[in-house]
């Protein structure tokens, strides 16, 4: 048996997660906006509330683009012995796990998660630094099979 | 089950200790009202806070128990919030004694039984010191038995009791004095450097107040630097004061502290890396740190000196400690192999970033006080910076055989870092824009270890060796499978 020479890590992100990331994106800015008019609002001061105005479509702006870049880094695999996963945009990270070192399987969802019908694996190793290999935001069968298969 | 156990409880003078921890824990408050209360009107609250401090001591004094049973150990306490643990006797990693101060004082001790989970410890606090010691010596012997049968079941041959362990032989003691020249030896380079930069604050003063005022502020300054040095060198002396390894042919036991003292038994093979340390200073007198990383519960960790091999030890003792510890060399000699220098340019646009956004700024500011002091930063930034960068990557070197991982790195502390390889749990690397440029990474090697020294960072590797040794590691980690009783 010989190691990954090939990356393994081929497999994409559900597209779903543009979404997720997206609606999270939109929520952040909108927030920035309702704090923007509450100050102009009750401290009479529309110069702040214009300023987080174009600093939520500037924020927006970013986090839309960078969503696109994150997504295409974004690449995660499993064979029969390892766990990969590669992503990041401004900092780059590529975990590896062997599999035989895996001691524990966690399945997350959040409500955004559920609605899109996506969960989350965090995989554990032994130890307390970095130990923890997350795959975030599979589709339910990707993630459930997953889950089976590394549990198997 | 758990009902009809022999549960025993600890010793009376518990309440004292409980009591005593309750009111140093939430000190201030509480003596105000007890020293206060009356005198203002309080008297039934001080009363009363007394009564309820007395009586939860009491209280959680009576509704804790042990018990040890063939199978495992039980321990259960709290007064609303009940708890109850147990640790399997085969399942026991570490069987460890402590003594907090307040329990020091009246002679009780803390027995800690770890397993491998982060929060699986046990702490039977407190009981008498002898019969901490007793039961810290059954638990051990219980823990072998157990393990001895099951190797036994595996192998199908029949249980025999373990004979007695022979009597630990010590490996090595830190007299007081060379950890007090340690610690002063160790903190002379951080209270040199502080010292310089306070100097051209003198001076800056000198020039913009007077002289008086200057040597005002280079008395307070050295006050505050001496007041350091004692604080740091006091504190070192008491938590690892009195430090004893000792080695029996199973397990390492390590004890250290003159106020708290703690006494922690590990298994040489349980340990995951092992890191000898010195600074700059502290090499010329010929002292080295050893820690390491063990595969156990909290409890041995939360205290520094007991993830140590030994404080301060010269070259020729780390060699000895080394070898009858873990029973391989200190890797001293073994041949590194240098990083790229591409690590130098990255230190350096790290370095220029540094004078961008902080000492620039700086300058400025500095050339209010005096149109001189806005080359200072400069002056004294780039040489210092140029010698950093350099000085790193002459230090950083690699070296993997077919056992272990040895890492050599740091500028003014050194650090001689080494793993085998069948420790190693996951291997990522790490990228930044920068270093992308420069077509570097970094490779993080994580071990089962719990505490500080638990993983190794490899800095600045070029990307194409960099994924070479990812993959040499995770396969030398994919084929041995890691077992909580290794």
């Amino acid at each position: 048996m010989t190691a990954p020479a090939e990356p393994i890590a081929t497999n994409p992100m559900p597209s779903a997660i543009r979404t997720l990331w997206r609606v999270v994106a939109v929520i952040q800015a909108v927030v920035i906006v309702v704090a923007g008019l509450v100050v102009g609002i009750l401290g009479d001061l529309f110069a702040v509330t214009l300023a987080l105005v174009a600093v939520a479509v500037v924020f927006l702006a970013l986090r839309l683009w960078v969503i696109n870049l994150a997504f295409d880094r974004w690449r995660w695999g499993i064979d029969h012995r390892w766990i990969e996963r590669r992503s990041g945009v401004l900092i780059r990270t590529t975990q590896v796990v062997p599999r035989t070192r895996v001691q524990t399987l966690t399945t997350k969802t959040g409500p955004i998660d559920r609605w899109l019908g996506l969960s989350s694996i965090v995989i554990h190793t032994a130890g307390t630094h970095t130990p923890n290999l997350t795959i975030p935001h599979l589709e339910n069968e990707a993630a459930e099979q997953l889950r089976s298969e590394l549990a198997g | 089950m758990i009902g009809e156990l022999d549960w025993r409880r600890p010793h009376p003078l518990t309440v004292l200790v409980l009591v005593a921890s309750f009111v140093t824990g939430n000190g201030f408050p509480l003596l105000f009202v007890f020293a206060f209360g009356g005198g203002l009107g309080f008297d039934t609250l001080a009363v009363a806070a007394g009564v309820v401090t007395i009586g939860f001591g009491a209280l959680g004094w009576f509704m804790t128990g042990y018990a040890i049973t063939d199978e495992a150990v039980h321990y259960r306490s709290g007064i609303l919030n009940r708890q109850a643990r147990s640790i399997p006797l085969a399942r026991i990693q570490q069987v460890s004694v402590a003594e907090p101060v307040l329990a020091r004082i009246v002679g009780l001790a803390v027995v800690q039984v770890a397993e491998a989970s982060a929060d699986g410890d046990i702490e039977i606090s407190y009981l008498g010191k002898d019969d901490a010691s007793a039961l810290t010596s059954r638990l051990r012997t219980l823990a072998r038995q157990h393990e001895a049968a099951e190797v036994d079941t595996e192998l199908g041959a029949s249980s025999l009791a373990p004979p007695p362990d022979p009597p630990a032989a010590l490996l090595h003691t830190t007299p007081t004095n060379s950890l007090i020249v340690y610690s002063l030896a160790a903190i002379a380079p951080g209270l040199i450097l502080l010292g310089a930069v306070a100097f051209a604050a003198v001076v800056v003063v000198a020039l913009g107040v007077g002289v008086f005022g200057a040597l005002v502020a280079a008395g307070v300054g050295v006050g505050l630097l001496v007041l350091i040095a004692i604080f740091i060198t006091t504190n070192l002396v008491l938590v690892s004061g009195g430090f004893r390894l000792e080695r029996s042919p199973r397990s390492l036991r390590v004890e250290a502290g003159l106020l708290s003292r703690r006494q922690v038994e590990v298994r040489p093979e349980r340990i995951q890396t092992l890191t000898v340390s010195s600074g700059p200073i502290v090499r010329r007198l010929n002292l080295h740190q050893i820690a390491f990383s063990a595969a156990t519960g909290k409890a041995a960790t939360k205290n520094s000196p007991i993830v140590q091999l030994s404080p301060a030890a010269s070259t020729d003792e780390v060699g000895r400690i080394v070898q009858g510890s873990v029973d391989v060399d200190p890797a001293f000699a073994v041949e590194l192999e240098p990083v790229s220098v591409l690590t130098i340019r990255r230190q350096l646009v790290r370095a220029a970033v540094i004078y961008l956004l902080v000492l620039l700024p700086a300058s400025v500011v500095l050339w209010l006080v005096h149109p001189l002091a806005v080359l200072a930063p400069t002056l004294v930034w780039w040489p210092v910076a140029v010698w950093f960068a350099r000085e790193r990557h002459r230090q950083l070197g690699i070296s993997v055989d077919q056992r272990r991982l040895v890492v050599r790195r740091g500028v003014l502390e050194h650090h001689l870092t080494q793993v085998p390889l069948g420790n190693i749990q996951s291997v990522s690397t790490r990228a930044s824009l920068f270093q992308r440029r420069l077509g570097l990474a970094h490779l993080i090697i994580s071990t089962a270890g719990v505490g500080p020294s638990n993983h190794v960072v490899i800095p600045d590797l070029p990307i194409a060796r960099c994924r070479e040794l990812e993959l040499q590691l995770a396969e030398a980690a994919a084929s041995t499978t890691w077992e909580l009783r290794a």
